[in-house]
């Protein structure tokens, strides 16, 4: 039973791979370059494939640095149950986790739309959240707020606060003792959430398409492209954006690797 | 530099009270050892001295300065922590210079320094390892040395030799008190061996349940302890609970005279020391005890003696005269010295 069911399982895993990963995938990449490098070019850079993809972007840096600056204290205060609330912000970070991401735009949409208190005091000041950059960058950090989180803080609890403390009695200030103590050590476990984050923020559609509006060249990020492209019939575009995204994805797959393979030793020796 | 506490209280969120009106003073220069059992707050006196908890009550001065509020990068303090706490990213270099960048000493005197430290602690083969590749008595160097780098006046030890095998456990021991008479710092250490403290410590104070039960030099605490828990804590001790009667108190068919004013029927603690008894062989009759075993400790052995009343008495007999008491046979039983404490 068992000698006949092991082969027969590792098939099934690579006929399911081959049917639904590796035949979509290659079916994108010939529908990207059937009519040759030459019309894949021309489709990508056409000013909306352009613009949206700088978009997508735009949308993923700022989101890596929003992450990273929220993402770190959020880390320490989760970790160190320290900090009254402690709980409640680890509630929030693992909403994103079990809330489908078109709820949380919408949710962005009500308290910031041009309709809402907020939104409309904004619009006051000239700010436009909804509808326009700002708001998409609040709908993916919301999204990909947790992948930080998640890999930070089992770091933090493994390295302890010993360390932290010998910093202090030292003479380094809390600041010189995140930059010299924490950081170093929690160098891994940042780059592999800063990995995941930017695949997500990439492939992120469902929130963004609700807070954007997905206006063309204004709000109209590369996985909104496509959808609309291929809503249009334009499939040789829709095509090619979603080549460059999958090219992508798996550069950060590859890069997820690597940090795991040279991050791996170092993060079991805590 | 002087250290001294003032009422210190310490109350841990949550409601752990595990420093308790402690007051004490420790002498320029002093080596201080600190003993006690598991959760008597030991280590939470150390980290009130380093400024890494902050008092609930009372003050903390060092050197005539009130620290009280100072933040531990202020304090000018060494602290080798239990665990040793190195910076694992860091090589053993590099985590001897560290507090000293910290102090934006000029590179190449934190060089001199490190190098110096590093051949004193005989460790400069091991300058580029990281803690990760090192033995246990060579990290404790390498924190020690951490920790004296930025030549702290106050040096704070936590248990520093309890992972480290007996033989280099003495070496350390006695590297650590020539450290401190050769710097002249003031240093407090933690340890649960008692041996340790009374060979190195210059005072030794006796914590019991957060409270400071006795702070005085080994002879001190051992030949003239001031509470039961001093007694009965510090080195071997035979314990007797009885009510004095007519100024004295029976043990072992022998009559021990107390304070007089003491009320009959009060309870009282007896404590003998095993070296304060000296036995004579017996025969039967008027014997006062048996000869359990004993188990030769090397210059003396220890025995163990049950009276008539069966209660079971460790005496030292020089290893000499052991010959003399054989299992079973019958002694009779002087005690030179005993204290009596409020039961
Ligand atoms: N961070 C803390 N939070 C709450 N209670 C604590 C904390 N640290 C220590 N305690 C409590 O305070 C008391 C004294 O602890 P402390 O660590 O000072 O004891 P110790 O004498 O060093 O013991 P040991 O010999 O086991 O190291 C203990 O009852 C302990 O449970
Ligand atoms: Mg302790």
């Amino acid at each position: 039973m068992s000698r006949l069911s092991r082969p027969l399982g590792v098939a099934l895993v690579y006929v399911w791979l081959s049917v639904f990963v590796v035949v979509p995938w290659v079916a994108i990449l010939v529908g990207a370059f059937a009519g040759g490098w030459a019309s894949f070019w021309h489709s990508v850079s056409s000013p909306e494939a352009a613009f949206a993809l700088r978009m997508t972007l735009e949308i993923t840096l700022v989101t890596l640095f929003i992450n990273l600056a929220l993402g770190v204290p959020i880390s320490f205060w989760i970790a160190r149950r320290s900090a009254p609330g402690w709980r409640v912000i680890q509630w929030i970070v693992e909403l994103p986790l079990s809330v489908s991401p078109v709820v949380a735009g919408l949710a962005l949409i009500v308290v910031y739309g041009p309709n809402a208190l907020i939104g409309a005091l904004l619009a006051h000041a000239h700010i436009k959240i909804a509808f326009a950059f700002p708001g998409m960058v609040l709908a993916t950090v919301f999204v990909t707020l947790p992948f930080i989180v998640h890999e930070t803080v089992p770091a933090i609890r493994a390295i302890g606060d010993t360390q932290e403390q010998a910093a202090y009695v030292l003479g380094a200030s809390p600041w010189r003792t995140l930059w010299r103590v924490w950081l170093p050590q929690l160098k891994w476990s940042l780059l592999y959430g800063m990995a995941l984050t930017a695949a997500r923020s990439f492939g992120e559609f469902g929130a963004v398409l609700v807070v954007s509006g997905s206006i063309v060249m204004v709000t109209e990020t590369a996985t909104l492209f496509v959808y609309q492209a291929s809503v249009n019939n334009q499939m040789q575009a829709a095509y090619a954006v979603s080549a460059v995204l999958a090219l992508v994805s798996f550069a950060l797959i590859l890069v997820l690797q690597l940090v795991k393979r040279l991050g791996g030793n170092r993060l079991r020796d805590h | 530099m002087t250290i001294e506490f003032v009422g210190v209280e310490k109350v841990y969120p949550g409601g752990a009270r595990s420093v308790r009106g402690v007051s004490f003073q420790v002498r320029e220069g002093e080596m201080v050892g600190l003993l006690g059992p598991s959760g008597s707050g030991k280590t939470t006196i150390l980290r009130l001295i380093a400024g890494l908890e902050r008092p609930t009550k009372g003050e903390i001065w060092i050197g005539g300065k009130r620290v009280t509020d100072l933040p531990p990068q202020k304090r000018n303090v060494g602290l080798v922590f239990q665990n040793y706490a190195l910076f694992q990213h860091m090589t053993v270099y590099d985590n001897v210079a560290f507090g000293l960048k910290e102090k934006r000493v000029p590179r190449d005197e934190i060089d001199r320094r490190v190098r110096e430290l590093l051949g004193y602690m005989r460790l400069t083969e091991y300058a580029n390892r990281f803690p990760r590749e090192l033995s246990g008595g060579q990290q404790q160097r390498v924190a020690l040395a951490r920790a004296l780098a930025p030549r702290p006046q106050v040096l704070l030890f936590d248990e520093p030799f309890a992972a480290i095998d007996t033989q280099i456990r003495r070496e350390l021991r006695k590297f650590v008190r020539e450290v401190h008479d050769e710097l002249g710092v003031t240093s407090l250490f933690v340890t649960h061996d008692q041996e340790e403290a009374l060979e190195i410590a210059d005072r030794v104070l006796v914590l019991h349940e957060g409270r400071v039960e006795q702070l005085g030099t080994p002879e001190e605490v051992y030949e003239q302890p001031e509470t039961l828990f001093v007694a009965s804590f510090i080195g071997e001790s035979n314990v007797w609970r009885r009510p004095v009667q007519g100024g004295a108190v029976e043990v072992a068919g022998l009559r021990l005279p107390v304070d007089p004013a003491i009320p009959n029927g009060t309870p009282v603690a007896v404590v003998v020391r095993p070296k304060d008894v000296q036995l004579h062989p017996a025969d039967r009759e008027e014997g006062q005890g048996q000869i359990l075993r004993s188990a030769f400790k090397g210059a003396y052995s220890a025995c163990f003696v049950r009276t008539r009343d069966h209660e079971v008495w460790e005496v030292h007999v020089p290893s000499a005269d052991r010959h003399l008491l054989s299992p079973g046979a019958w002694v009779r039983m002087d005690v030179h010295k005993f204290f009596v404490f409020p039961a």
